[in-house]
């Protein structure tokens, strides 16, 4: 029973998330695959969290099916009423059967074939991992395994207060865990093999709509072998799902940039304000705010659908900023502080002491160095290279995703100065600095593997 | 001089040229730095062997071998051969050589045929087979990998032809080109090693119950794993809802004095420390735990001094390397403090008694 009510919650996750990809009109099968994982686990937590939240249902097995069955229903309920049209193309059976798929693959030439089968065997030996070893990091069993425990044993959060060290980070990853736990299984990390396989399936899809199979083939493969993320993908921590969510939501909102299609920034406005879900403490979802604003610029210039795209951009705001308010709510209420807005560093710093500020800077410039820089210096350096050959050949598509890029370097040198006006042991936390910094990856191999000084005019169709 | 003569030494000459010389002493020459590379450890040898393995690549690339048909089987059987090595050396860490006798049949064997069992061991050490067991996986990966990269040139001639005339026009597509395989390379063969080791270790320990496994994962109870073991043995001699007395968190008591961390493997039960290392008993405490402390630096052994004899109800302590628990005196207890022992007092309180 305990296998066949997990199995059944994954599918409900699932479904909801592909009723989501239908509604938002994602057409390409490997991204609404992925696209359907991440927001089926993104939304369908935070739905369980909000029947907690609103109408004091304890959280519990009964309640997560209830919630999940129901936004089922609704939703795709909306996708027969609104997308009929599209049902028949997106449930074409030709194009989903196995048989087709393998015919598919099996006439791709000898690169292609190499780069799923490695694809192929390292997700095989990460379902592995999860699947076999328990919850053992740190981190996880000091808070996001933790919760979950306290979540099936108690079914509420109110123990938290008590137990001190509960609502450092919004409950994501916890209710994954959770829900693993109330089905009597104790394989919660699954679940991040799910997410990082979803993210290199969207990943593939991004890229695939900017260069050639071959590119996008290896650029997906660049980033499953990068060890820090590869690595993450059979740890507990927020990290992984964070840089799934922030990265494809930022990616997306870079594709908006260049067609200003509705649903781009829809999908890249809500990925990115479920990343504020998975963790809030980092500020890069601002970024976000700065895309739909120069989006909303373009608009007004080129004179595009200027009511409809100034419609989307509010909503699209109000996912990205909007989504942490329920977690935001809870811990205002129960502990009465805000532990996780990044603008919330301002009340904290008591002592706005500038005398030594140049010494200062260079002590954060010099720490950044040492923690943050050599996670992704390499990938930096080629992006910075490329873009120098891009720009010689007159190639301007990736100026807007670099330039967002070097806001998060600024980003990050801003939060870690203004973190040590207040925080004494700013300067020993580096691994934390180091994970932190892991976001810029998939962003340097998407800039590098999207630039057209790749493709040879032939390819470019 | 006949005309096929001149034709055979114009080949000759053709296969003399320096793409090929130089081909061929980079083949060598990667051979070499790749064995260096694996001896040392050493992560600038490693770099310079990646880069020696697609500096190989792009000679190959300019070189007339790419069309000698001897010289593209050889490449092939050399593939060939690295697959197998690979397959025997993953089939010799799944079979786990160094505990054959867990398998029942080979146990018989050998009990029936002693002198057969001493010659294979013999054999063994004599020919130093262990040594290939020994090397790290991603040292015979980086040999696919860059027999592999020959294979594929071979196998694209006019394809890789055209993608090098087009890179090798711009410097700094070039550059980046070189840079992305260098870091594709170097992170291949980096993930290789991690996640080969945990899927022989999860192969090794398959037997065990699933939160068990935390142990090994934790490299055993000698080192992070012992937490799991000890946790087990509080939980069996402890009430849940009850509260346990913990050292404070430092470097000696990393793990049980950090409340955080050693709650998960306890709760429902409340754990309560001070930060001073001999700290009264807390009135809330219900249970002392005994921990001598698994890790570098300071005095080990906690608690400090034992509470009043009327105040102890039962003592359990627990063999870190045996794993035998049992019920001992507070005499006992007391001289021995400091050294290696780990358990729990149980208290019993009687009106005010703080048991200090």
């Amino acid at each position: 029973m305990s296998i066949v009510s997990y199995i059944f919650t994954l599918f409900l996750f699932f479904s909801f998330g592909y009723s989501l990809s239908i509604m938002l009109e994602v057409k390409h099968h490997i991204e609404r695959w992925g696209i359907s994982w991440l927001l089926g686990l993104g939304w369908g937590t935070m739905i369980w969290f909000l029947s907690y939240l609103l109408f004091n249902i304890p959280f519990s097995l009964g309640s997560l099916f209830t919630c999940l069955i129901v936004a089922n229903i609704t939703f795709w309920g909306l996708v027969i009423v609104t997308k009929r049209k599209f049902i028949r193309q997106f449930f074409s059976i030709r194009n989903i059967h196995p048989k087709n798929i393998i015919l598919y693959w099996y006439k791709q030439n000898n690169f292609i074939k190499t780069c799923t089968v490695i694809l192929a065997i390292l997700g095989i030996l990460v379902l592995l991992q999860d699947v076999f070893w328990p919850v053992t990091d740190w981190d996880a069993l000091a808070l996001y395994d933790f919760r979950a425990k306290v979540i099936v044993a108690t079914g509420s959060l109110q123990s938290g207060v008590q137990l001190g060290y509960f609502f450092q980070y919004p409950l994501f990853t916890s209710l994954l865990h959770a829900a693993t736990y109330f089905t009597s299984l104790g394989n919660a990390k699954i679940y991040y093999f799910i997410i990082f396989q979803a993210f290199l399936a969207v990943f593939y899809a991004c890229l695939r709509k900017k260069t050639t199979i071959e590119i996008s083939a290896f650029g997906t493969l660049v980033l499953a072998t990068c060890p820090l993320i590869f690595y993450h993908s059979f740890t507990a921590y927020t990290n992984l799902s964070y840089i799934v969510y922030a990265c494809l939501g930022i990616i997306y909102l870079w594709h908006w940039l260049d067609n200003l299609k509705p649903n781009n920034l829809l999908i890249g406005s809500m990925l990115l304000g479920l990343s504020t879900w998975v963790r809030m403490s980092e500020p890069f979802y601002y970024l976000g705010l700065l895309l739909l604003a120069i989006g909303m610029c373009f608009s007004f210039y080129k004179k595009y659908k200027i009511k409809q795209t100034l419609l989307l951009v509010i909503v699209g705001a109000c996912f990205i900023y909007f989504t942490k308010y329920p977690w935001n709510y809870l811990i205002t209420i129960l502990i009465s502080e805000n532990l996780g807005d990044p603008l919330a560093i301002f009340t904290l710093i008591k002592n706005w002491d500038f005398s030594n500020v140049f010494q200062r800077v260079y002590d954060v410039a010099e720490y950044l160095l040492k923690y943050s820089v050599p996670v992704f210096l390499w990938y930096g350096l080629i992006a910075v290279i490329i873009i120098a050959n891009d720009i010689k050949n007159k190639f301007f598509s990736n100026i807007i995703p670099f330039l967002t890029l070097l806001i998060t370097l600024v980003l990050i040198f801003v939060g870690t100065f203004l973190t040590s006006l207040w925080l004494e042991s700013w300067n020993r936390i580096g691994d934390s600095v180091a994970r932190m910094s892991l976001f810029l990856i998939p962003l340097f191999i998407y800039i590098i593997f999207t630039s057209k000084s790749w493709v040879l005019t032939k390819d470019k169709k | 001089m006949p005309n096929n003569k001149k034709e055979s030494l114009t080949n000759h000459l053709i296969l003399l040229n320096h793409w090929n010389i130089s081909t061929v002493l980079f083949i060598l020459l990667t051979g070499v730095i790749l064995t260096i590379a694996e001896l040392s450890g050493d992560i600038f040898f490693k770099i310079i062997s990646i880069t020696t393995i697609i500096i190989n690549w792009f000679l190959y690339a300019n070189s007339d071998f790419k069309t000698n048909k001897f010289v593209k089987n050889c490449i092939k059987i050399t593939l060939v051969f690295f697959i197998l090595l690979l397959m025997m050396y993953v089939f010799l860490h799944f079979l786990n050589i160094y505990n054959l006798y867990r398998f029942k049949e080979v146990e018989m064997f050998c009990t029936k045929h002693t002198d057969v069992c001493a010659t294979v061991t013999s054999i063994f050490f004599k020919l130093k087979i262990y040594r290939f067991i020994t090397l790290s996986i991603s040292l015979l990966l980086s040999f696919i990998l860059f027999i592999g990269g020959l294979y594929f040139l071979n196998t694209y001639n006019s394809l890789t032809k055209i993608y090098i005339k087009k890179y090798v026009k711009s410097p700094l597509l070039f550059l980046s080109l070189i840079l992305i395989f260098i870091l594709f390379l170097n992170n291949m063969l980096t993930i290789s090693d991690k996640i080969f080791s945990l899927t022989i270790k999860a192969w090794n320990n398959k037997h065990l119950h699933f939160y068990d496994r935390f142990v090994p994962y934790e490299s055993g109870i000698e080192h992070g794993g012992w937490i799991w073991e000890y946790a087990k043995f509080i939980n069996k001699n402890t009430n849940e809802h009850e509260t346990i007395f913990v050292p404070p968190q430092n470097d000696i008591w990393a793990q049980e004095g950090n409340i955080h961390y050693f709650r998960w493997f306890l709760y429902p039960r409340n754990l309560v420390q001070s930060i001073d290392v001999t700290a009264d008993i807390p009135l809330t405490a219900d249970y002392i735990l005994i921990s001598r402390g698994g890790w570098l630096g300071g005095k080990p052994g906690w608690p400090k001094k034992m509470p009043k004899v009327e105040c102890v109800e039962t003592i359990h302590i627990i063999n870190r390397k045996t794993l035998v628990a049992e019920t001992v005196s507070t005499v006992d207890i007391d001289k021995n403090l400091n050294q290696d022992i780990w358990g729990i007092i149980k208290l019993k309180r009687s009106g005010n008694n703080t048991c200090q």
